[in-house]
C-alpha cells in the first residue's frame, strides 16, 4: 500500500478517537473541529517521520495535545478555556481512563434499549439535526426547557445505567 | 450514586453540551473540576457519551444486513477529502423502522468524492456506478462532487455539491431526508396513502409523483417544482403550500416571513453575501477575534443579524485543508466556502454581463509565504431544473500596499473571466464555457499557502451599473 494510502486508511480509522480527545479539551465543537482540523494537517506533514512499527493513535494524541497546548495559548485570556493548570490534569486523567472508554461505548448501546421509546425519540431528535427540538417544542407545546431537562435527565440515566454495567462487569474506572 | 453525587456537575455539563452555559457557570465548572479526579472522570464519560450519541444517530439504524461486495477499507487510491469529514454538525436523522433489509437504492452515476454511511457508522468512499446500497446516509463532500441514486422504485435522487441525504422506508413510505445541500428527485407515481416524504430543515413536503429540486441550507429550505405538485408543510407554524409547476416556496426555520408559492420567473441576478448566514467554511471574525458561536456580542443581540453585521462587520478568514484526490498528489489548501443560492431568498442566476465583486484583505504578516497576493476564485453552477452544472475558477492577484499599512483590497471579477474545470483521470483542465443561465450555489477562495486570505464581503453585480 502507498503512503498516502496508508496515512489515509490510518486516519479514517482513527480520526473520531482524536476528535473525541480534543472535544473534551475544548468542548466547543467549531474550536474542536478547527483544532482536529489543524491535528490532521500536522500529522500529514509528519507523516516521513512517523514510525509504522508504533501504533498511529498515540502518536496522532501527542499532536492532538500540542495543538490543544497551542490553541490554549491563543485564547489564554479568554475565559471560555481552561487554565493552563486544570488542563494538565485533565490530559493525565483521559490517559488514565482510554482503557475504559471502548468498554463504556459497547455497553451504551444495551442502555439504549432500556429508554422508552419517548425518551429514544427525544435523543433521536437532538442530536439528529440542528433545529428539531424547537419544532418538537412547537408541535407538541412544551417549553423548550422542559425538553432539555428531559435529555438531561436521558443523560444521567444513560451514564448511571453504564456505571452500574462495568461494575458488575469488574472494570472500574482508574 | 452518581446521581446524587454529580447533580450540579451534571447540570454545568448538560449546559456544556447544549451550548448554553454561561462564562460564570464555566468558572464554577472549572471550580468543581479542579483537582477533583473523580469529577474529571465524570466530565469526559458526559463528553464521550454526548459524542458516541451524536454518532450513533448520524450513522446508526442503518439497516444494512446486505453488504453488496462494498468492502469496509477499501481505501488504497481513495478520494478523501478530510476538512469535510471534521467538524460537520449536519447529521442526518435515519428514522423509520419496518424496512426491509434488502437493496434499497442503486448508484446509476456519480462524480468527485461521495460517501456512504451504513450501520454501525462504518464508511464506505470507494463506491462505483452499479452499487447497490441498502438504508442508509450518502454525501456529497466537495463541490464538484454529484451521485445519482434510483431507488427500488424507478424513482431518481440526484445531490450534488457538498450534500448529504439520509434514505430510508417508513410504513411504506419512501423518505428522502435532505439535511444539506442540493437534491433533484424525478419521483414515480406513489400510492396515495403512501406518498414520497422529503424533510429538510424548516420542511416537510409529501410527493405522489413529480420533478423537483431542493436546496437545503441549515436555516432554510427551498423546493423547486418543475412537473406535477408538491405539499410543502412549513415546520415553524405548520402553514402548508401547494407547490405545482414552475413554482417554489422557501421555509425558513427561524423566521415568520410569507410563506408562499412563487413563479418559477422570479429569480434574481444580483446577490450579496451576508454572514454568518451564508458562511459555509472558514473562521468567522468578529472585532477582531476568533469565536466559536455565533458571535455578536451580547449589547447587539436585539439587532438583526444584518444589523449587527453593518455594527460590527465580520471576516470569513481561510482554513486549511488537507485534499486527497485518485492518482493525485495530496495538496494543502486554505479556503473559505459561501452559500449563494442554498441561502438566499431567490434562486441567483448567472447573467453574463455580471461581475463579481469582492472586498477582503491579505495578511501581509505572514512568515514565510510567496506569492501572498495571489489566490484563486471558484463557483460551482447547477443547471436552473436541477443536476450540477460545473465548477467555473478563475486566478487573481491583488495588488496591495503593505508599506502604506494597507492590505485591503477590492476587486471586480467578470463571470466571462470564469473557465470551467473539466475534470480529467489525473489532471484537471480549464475550458472557456459560459456559465450564463446557470444557478449559482456557492463561491468559494483558496490558496495554497496560508496568505491569511480574509474575505470581508462578496456580491454579484450587473456590469453596467
Amino acid at each position: 500500500m502507498d503512503q498516502t494510502a496508508e496515512f489515509v486508511r490510518l486516519w479514517t480509522q482513527y480520526h473520531r478517537d482524536v476528535e473525541r480527545y480534543v472535544y473534551s479539551m475544548i468542548p466547543r465543537s467549531v474550536d474542536a473541529a478547527e483544532v482536529v482540523q489543524v491535528v490532521s494537517v500536522k500529522l500529514w506533514e509528519k507523516w516521513e517521520n512517523y514510525d509504522h512499527e508504533r501504533p498511529f493513535l498515540p502518536w496522532a494524541m501527542r499532536f492532538a495535545w500540542l495543538e490543544i497546548l497551542k490553541w490554549r495559548q491563543r485564547l489564554a485570556r479568554e475565559k471560555l478555556v481552561f487554565s493552563d493548570e486544570l488542563l494538565q490534569q485533565m490530559h493525565s486523567t483521559h490517559e488514565e481512563l482510554d482503557p475504559v472508554m471502548e468498554v463504556r461505548r459497547k455497553i451504551l448501546s444495551e442502555c439504549l434499549q432500556k429508554l422508552n421509546e419517548e425518551d429514544r425519540e427525544l435523543v433521536r431528535l437532538r442530536y439528529g439535526r440542528h433545529g428539531a427540538i424547537k419544532e418538537e417544542a412547537d408541535r407538541t407545546g412544551k417549553k423548550m426547557h422542559v425538553l432539555y431537562y428531559a435529555l438531561e435527565r436521558i443523560r444521567v440515566q444513560l451514564l448511571n445505567c453504564i456505571e452500574q454495567n462495568t461494575n458488575r462487569e469488574g472494570i472500574a474506572d482508574a | 450514586m452518581h446521581s446524587s453525587k454529580h447533580t450540579e456537575l451534571d447540570n454545568f455539563l448538560a449546559k456544556l453540551v447544549d451550548d448554553s452555559i454561561t462564562d460564570e457557570e464555566l468558572t464554577s465548572l472549572e471550580k468543581i473540576l479542579d483537582g477533583n479526579r473523580s469529577a474529571q472522570r465524570r466530565y469526559f464519560h458526559y463528553l464521550d457519551l454526548h459524542m458516541d450519541l451524536q454518532e450513533r444517530v448520524a450513522h446508526a439504524k442503518i439497516h444494512s444486513k446486505v453488504k453488496h461486495g462494498l468492502s469496509k477499507w477499501k481505501v488504497a487510491g481513495i478520494a478523501a477529502m478530510f476538512c469535510l469529514w471534521i467538524g460537520s454538525s449536519y447529521f442526518a436523522v435515519t428514522g423509520g423502522s419496518g424496512s426491509s433489509p434488502s437493496s434499497f437504492a442503486r448508484i446509476t452515476g456519480m462524480d468527485g468524492l461521495i460517501e456512504w454511511s451504513e450501520e454501525e457508522g462504518s464508511i464506505i468512499n470507494d463506491l462505483s456506478v452499479g452499487d447497490f446500497l441498502s438504508e442508509g446516509t450518502i454525501e456529497g463532500l466537495t463541490s464538484n462532487s454529484w451521485v445519482e441514486i434510483e431507488l427500488n422504485d424507478g424513482s431518481k435522487a440526484v445531490i450534488s455539491g457538498i450534500s448529504k441525504l439520509n434514505y430510508y422506508q417508513d410504513q411504506g413510505s419512501k423518505v428522502l431526508h435532505l439535511s444539506q445541500g442540493y437534491m433533484s428527485v424525478d419521483a414515480k407515481a406513489q400510492p396515495e396513502d403512501k406518498p414520497m416524504r422529503v424533510m429538510s430543515p424548516g420542511a416537510r413536503a409529501e410527493v405522489l409523483g413529480t420533478q423537483f429540486n431542493v436546496v437545503a441550507s441549515p436555516q432554510s429550505t427551498r423546493y423547486t417544482v418543475n412537473e406535477g405538485l408538491v405539499r410543502v408543510k412549513r415546520m415553524n407554524d405548520g402553514s402548508v403550500q401547494e407547490v405545482s409547476a414552475n413554482h417554489y416556496v422557501v421555509a425558513k426555520l427561524e423566521t415568520q416571513d410569507e410563506f408562499k408559492s412563487i413563479l418559477l420567473k422570479d429569480y434574481s441576478e444580483q446577490w450579496k453575501s451576508e454572514f454568518p448566514r451564508d458562511v459555509r467554511r472558514g473562521h468567522l471574525y468578529q472585532s477582531g477575534k476568533v469565536t466559536g458561536t455565533i458571535p455578536a456580542p451580547k449589547a447587539l443581540t436585539k439587532y438583526s443579524p444584518l444589523a449587527q453585521s453593518a455594527m460590527v462587520p465580520y471576516r470569513l478568514r481561510t482554513k486549511p485543508c488537507i485534499w486527497f484526490e485518485k492518482g493525485r498528489k495530496p495538496e494543502l489548501h486554505f479556503s473559505v466556502n459561501i452559500g449563494v443560492s442554498a441561502t438566499s431568498s431567490l434562486p441567483v442566476r448567472i447573467n453574463e454581463n455580471a461581475k463579481f465583486k469582492i472586498r477582503g484583505r491579505i495578511d501581509t504578516n505572514m512568515f514565510g509565504v510567496d506569492d501572498s497576493n495571489f489566490f484563486i476564485v471558484g463557483f460551482t453552477s447547477n443547471r436552473v431544473h436541477g443536476g450540477f452544472a460545473g465548477k467555473y475558477i478563475t486566478k487573481e492577484k491583488v495588488e496591495l500596499s503593505p508599506k502604506d499599512n494597507n492590505d485591503h483590497f477590492e476587486i471586480e471579477i467578470p463571470v466571462r473571466e470564469f473557465l470551467k474545470v473539466e475534470k480529467g483521470e489525473f489532471k484537471d483542465s480549464l475550458v472557456r464555457v459560459s456559465s450564463a443561465g446557470l444557478e449559482l450555489l456557492d463561491l468559494w477562495f483558496v490558496t495554497y499557502q496560508n496568505i491569511g486570505l480574509e474575505i470581508f464581503d462578496a456580491e454579484i453585480i450587473l456590469k453596467d451599473e
